[in-house]
């Protein structure tokens, strides 16, 4: 699923973008009930930085820049180690942005459940360490989904969808099976958003903040999927072959007339 | 080589101009303190406006029938203490509240008896004039514009 190759399939896309949508839906929905700030996307913060600015709120709107400044440096992060780790290891250079994401909403978890005194700063701070969560999620997706993937905002994603509706109203459109195949993945992320949302919205009234550590399984099943699929079904695959077949393969091919 | 020497140069400059620029800052936290004096109350929004003389004002009669049901009812003296303490005076006895900001500080939580827990959205805050929006939708549904003067510091 976080496997970054030419030839992904919309499979492996739809199964990235329904579960990193519905963790980004929840943290989003999540962040406004407690902080009161999306956390998933940087859109508004732009716009009201813009504001902050010219109404001459000088703290604010260096607030609302360091949020940016964090979604930004998640991207950055998430993409730095896709790119600089070794790629013999290209299951740990992928999983590794995971990972961190994970540590991130975990510790504001933890720190809202044990140590949260609602101040000012411990909200900003909070925010920031979410929307750098979100970050690395945006840039890892978009980076090994060949750009195909965003799924912690869905401006672009509406934008794409109205296109593709409208596309739809010709039939020789309607008929390419790489339109629809968008069409099923952009529809998929746009649902599992709302429902990682809404799930967020319900499951906060029941459990409060132990909603982050739902967030790091669904988290954790992404990672743990290729896992499965890269290292133990190549383990497994290897272990069940006999001696010889394991030593022919290794061999070099011989030709039979030299 | 360049690169490695840039990159952490640019992320050092930015994060040293940031933090200096925040550290001058007075945080809404520390402006928000002190004595504010209710002005007026408006309407901000309104579901519908009709056709001519429409004064936003709020009428006394209106304004009680608003803030029955709400924490700051009859209050009009709020006194911000650093303690996250909020002291309200008024037409009704003192009562002694509990203050927090949320968001980037443009949120007020007021927080009663009970755990009865009220939102207000900080619209401006300066040095002599504090004004807060908040959702209501009794009778009329829309936004309520409430304004404040400093009294002290």
């Amino acid at each position: 699923m976080i496997r970054k190759c030419r030839n992904r399939t919309n499979r492996e896309n739809m199964q990235l973008g329904a579960l990193t949508a519905f963790s980004a839906g929840m943290v989003n929905v999540i962040s406004v009930i407690i902080f009161f700030a999306f956390t998933s996307n940087v859109t508004g913060h732009f716009a009201i930085l813009a504001q902050e600015v010219s109404k001459g709120n000088w703290y604010e709107a260096l607030v609302v820049f360091g949020w940016i400044g964090l979604f930004f440096l998640g991207s950055f992060t998430s993409n730095f180690v896709v790119i600089n780790v070794d790629k013999q290891r290209a299951y740990l250079a992928h999983a590794l942005p995971v990972v961190l994401e994970i540590i991130c909403l975990l510790i504001v978890g933890t720190y809202i459940q044990f140590f949260y005194k609602e101040t000012l700063l411990e909200t900003e701070l909070m925010v920031g360490l979410m929307l750098f969560a979100m970050g690395i999620q945006n840039g890892l997706t978009a980076t090994i989904s060949n750009g195909t993937v965003k799924t912690t905002h869905l401006t672009g994603l509406t934008t794409d969808l109205g296109i593709l509706v409208s596309m739809f109203s010709k039939k020789e459109y309607r008929q390419k099976p790489e339109l629809q195949d968008k069409m099923r993945l952009l529809l998929t992320i746009m649902v599992s958003y709302i429902v990682g949302g809404v799930c967020a919205g319900y499951i906060y009234l029941t459990i409060a903040y132990n909603v982050f550590y739902i967030v790091c399984v669904f988290l954790l099943i992404v990672i743990g999927y290729d896992f499965y699929h890269t290292k133990v079904t190549t383990y497994l695959q290897e272990k069940r072959q006999p001696y010889y077949r394991k030593t022919i393969k290794d061999r070099e091919p011989q030709l039979s007339n030299q | 080589m360049r690169v490695r020497f840039v990159y952490p140069t640019v992320f050092a400059a930015v994060l040293s101009l940031y933090f200096t620029l925040l550290s001058l800052q007075p945080s809404p936290e520390s402006n928000i303190l002190g004595e504010w004096k209710e002005v007026s109350w408006e309407y901000e929004k309104v579901d519908s406006i009709p056709d001519s003389g429409f004064d936003y004002h709020l009428t006394d009669h209106i304004k009680s029938q608003l803030a029955e049901s709400l924490i700051i009812h009859e209050a009009e003296v709020w006194k911000f203490v650093s303690d996250e303490r909020l002291e309200m005076r008024g037409k009704s006895p003192a009562k002694s509240l509990q203050w927090k900001l949320k968001g980037r500080g443009n949120i007020l939580q007021i927080q009663g008896a009970n755990s009865a827990t009220e939102h207000y959205q900080i619209q401006e805050l300066s040095s002599d004039r504090m004004v807060l929006h908040f959702n209501f939708d009794m009778q009329v549904r829309g936004i309520v514009k409430m304004t404040f003067a400093r009294i002290n510091a």
